[in-house]
């Protein structure tokens, strides 16, 4: 089987809005999503500033409420960028046996401070005794914590909450997981796995942590969080139920170790029978320095707009871009940073409202 | 109606309402916690969790469970569900038209029953409110 595979319908949160609307309209109108650091006290470090996702209530997107005990932030964000896919694609189905779900991920938040209250008034001796650390920790913490913090339960969350029982799956590969599962999950309706499938990128990194790392890696990046979601379909199958067809995916590839973003980026061209003249748009979290294309190719990088969105950033840049303006013939590209680069290109057929 | 044990019944209700997330008023204290308010078994480990977090006790897990009823058919089981039967008038007990048996029994489980047993372990005792 080697089916077409189109993207029928978008969804996003980001530091510039918590739809894609309100994102793409910020983004257009030259807007940054950054300030100071709402969610804790950042300003001992370096730099306080964030891109945090304006306000959303997750209870919008949730079907069962009672689930948002075991949702962190990240996965309330990607439910929530899931649900508006589907929204947009015009998705109703009741059963979702042949919808499946990839998302993307760098990282998880283990919730430290509340491992912390556990053990704390004897920290010193819980960083000593491993069975006093773990007796405290036990019995101070809620056994539903590993339950929230585990890597996979933000695509989890988004097949349980959207009825979307076909294949599930995370990839965690730092910056390109969001590009990955995307082209993962084409993949997936190529092969007749699934008819449909909502994949993309979804990250918090809006951590002390991940602020120490920040004030050191000297890049200046602010640390962010965001969800983008694409709902991709089968095209035969978006054509029987009338689907908007926002674009067709036309190649994929990913690649490690040396000049693996360019090699990304040829093995993608090569599979969409394109050549790097042919590309009119390119897109992803910093795409100004990559050279090779036409001078004329649109150019679309969010990273300056919304900070350090991690595996969530592609997705976002390539939701953006199904809006229209960006080109016809658009690359998406995940550099490599701890983890490998990955190279998406895709037709743009009718821009996403 | 008011509570007999009011103020234990107050907390556990706010506990069972936090766990389940059930307004205060979409519960009673005959609502089964898996047949009204859509708990799991994940939902259980969160309660006692949180119980013994509340009240300073350690709760076995098969007490939870059980309640206040012996499990054994024939063995104190049937009467002890006529007991309850008696003291839980809010109780759906149309949904079991035929003998409850030992599995049916964390179907039985509502915050009276909680309260219940909280109140045979000695509680209201002092412990953090």
């Amino acid at each position: 089987m080697n089916r077409e595979v189109v993207v029928t319908g978008a969804g996003a949160l980001t530091p510039l809005g918590a739809t894609l609307a309100e994102t793409r309209a910020a983004f257009l109108a030259g807007r940054r999503g950054i300030g100071p650091c709402r969610a804790f006290d950042a300003s001992p470090f370096a730099s306080a500033d964030a891109g945090e996702v304006p306000g959303f209530d997750p209870r919008d997107h949730f079907r069962a409420t009672k689930a948002l005990k075991v949702a962190d932030r990240r996965s309330r964000l990607a439910v929530a960028a899931a649900s508006m896919a589907l929204a947009s694609a015009g998705w109703h189905a009741e059963t979702g046996d042949r919808l499946g779900v990839l998302v993307g991920t760098s990282t998880f938040d283990l919730q430290m401070a509340k491992l912390a209250a556990a053990v704390f008034p004897d920290a010193a001796r819980a960083t000593q005794e491993i069975p006093f650390f773990a007796e405290r920790a036990l019995s101070g913490v809620t056994p539903l914590w590993l339950l929230t913090v585990l890597p996979n339960m933000a695509s989890s969350h988004v097949g349980m909450q959207l009825s979307a029982s076909g294949p599930n799956s995370t990839i965690m590969s730092d910056a390109a997981a969001g590009l990955q599962a995307i082209g993962e999950a084409a993949d997936w309706i190529r092969r007749g796995e699934c008819d449909a499938a909502l994949a993309g990128g979804a990250d918090t990194i809006v951590t002390p942590a991940a602020f120490a790392a920040a004030a050191q890696d000297g890049r200046g990046v602010p640390p962010a969080e965001g969800a983008a979601m694409l709902m991709l379909e089968d095209a035969e199958s978006a054509g029987r139920r009338g689907a908007p067809v926002a674009g067709r995916v036309r190649g994929y590839a990913t690649a490690t170790g040396a000049c693996a973003e360019s090699r990304a980026i040829g093995a993608a061209l090569r599979e969409s029978g394109w050549t790097a003249r042919d590309i009119d748009g390119v897109c992803g979290p910093d795409v100004d320095r990559i050279d090779g294309f036409d001078p004329g190719a649109r150019r679309l990088s969010i990273v300056a707009a919304m900070g350090d969105t991690v595996a969530a950033a592609s997705p976002a840049a390539l939701a953006i871009a199904l809006g229209g303006g960006f080109g016809t013939r658009v690359l998406c590209v995940a550099p490599a940073g701890i983890g490998p680069a990955a190279a998406l290109a895709i037709e743009m057929v009718t821009q996403l409202p | 109606m008011t509570q007999p044990r009011g103020d234990l019944h107050a907390r556990v209700a706010t506990i069972v309402g936090e766990t389940l997330d059930r307004h205060p008023s979409g519960m009673h204290a005959d609502s089964s916690l898996i047949d009204d308010l859509g708990a799991e078994s994940i939902d259980f480990l969160d309660l006692v969790f949180r119980i013994e977090s509340a009240f300073g006790i350690k709760v076995p897990e098969q007490d939870i469970w059980r309640g206040s009823i012996r499990t054994e058919p024939g063995g104190g089981l049937e009467e002890d569900v006529a007991a309850l039967r008696t003291r839980t008038p809010g109780f759906r007990w149309d949904r079991f038209p035929g003998p409850i048996a030992k599995q049916d029994l964390p179907r039985l489980i509502t915050i009276r029953t909680i309260v219940e047993y909280l109140a045979a372990r000695g509680l209201p005792a002092e412990g953090p409110s």
